[in-house]
């Protein structure tokens, strides 16, 4: 008598889809972050440099109208496919910014919300004056570095206009916030 | 004429070579972006007065009771 094999179960290859996070929690990546000034309550300039060795990232959420900081090795990026993408709040603003459509660089942060320790508690750190950033958003693979301003001032007087966007500060997470004012992102940039 | 554009090749050589070494020393002696700022905050919460409200207040209580 001739014993039948039990089957193997076959089990499906295909992963499921990775679910999204919610809006609020989506961020689209935007470059590179390389510096950081701000005035402190005594009106002096506080200048913060990231490191090559230890890179920083800018990330934009268009839904809370923030910039956040964030260091690289805390967050992995995760390419979307599917229909509807492009619809994204965040996707948006990321084409918006890059002016280069390119599926490969459709990628967001991971979900790195649940690996924070919340609630998150933000110290002011002062009002915003300039970031820093390198990327290729007017031609694929071009790097530049470009300087964003986030108000009107010269050297003797700190602030002619102030555009009210400030800089908080999270110590447990580590993460730099910049939102205020009217800042936003669109084709021409970062705007406030 | 050939020596000299050798010579003039091996300064920019050196120069360039003079100028990541700098750089590279500059990025080394950065310190960490997280540090930087909350050596800026404790700083700050150092500089504020210490003489708080509940310093006061317990200085004019003493100063009652006796």
């Amino acid at each position: 008598m001739i014993r039948k094999k039990p089957k193997k179960k076959v089990f499906s290859k295909v992963k499921k889809p990775r679910k999204l996070p919610p809006r609020k929690d989506q961020w689209a990546l935007l470059a590179a972050l390389k510096q950081i000034k701000y005035f402190d309550p005594d009106n002096a300039t506080i200048t913060i440099n990231f490191k090559k060795a230890d890179p920083w990232s800018l990330l934009w959420n268009p839904t809370t109208n923030e910039l956040l900081g964030i260091k690289n090795s805390l967050f992995t990026d995760v390419e979307l496919k599917g229909k509807g993408i492009l619809n994204l709040p965040a996707m948006k603003s990321f084409i918006a910014f890059q002016d280069h459509p390119s599926l490969e660089d459709y990628d967001f942060s991971k979900n790195f919300i649940s690996k924070l320790i919340t609630p998150i508690k933000w110290e002011f750190l002062g009002k915003g004056k300039q970031i820093d950033y390198r990327s290729d958003k007017f031609n694929l693979n071009d790097y530049f570095l470009y300087y964003h301003k986030f108000g009107e001032y010269d050297q003797n007087m700190p602030i002619i206009k102030d555009h009210k966007v400030s800089i908080y500060y999270d110590r447990v997470n580590k993460l730099i916030k910049i939102a205020g004012g009217k800042l936003t992102v669109t084709e021409r940039g970062i705007i406030n | 004429m050939d020596n000299f554009l050798k010579y003039v090749v091996a300064a920019g050589a050196g120069a360039g070579i003079l100028y990541l070494i700098q750089q590279n020393q500059i990025e080394k002696n950065l310190p960490n972006p997280e540090a930087a700022i909350e050596e800026e905050l404790a700083k700050r919460i150092s500089s504020e007065p210490k003489d708080t409200y509940r310093d006061s207040l317990e200085r004019y209580r003493s100063s009652r009771e006796s």
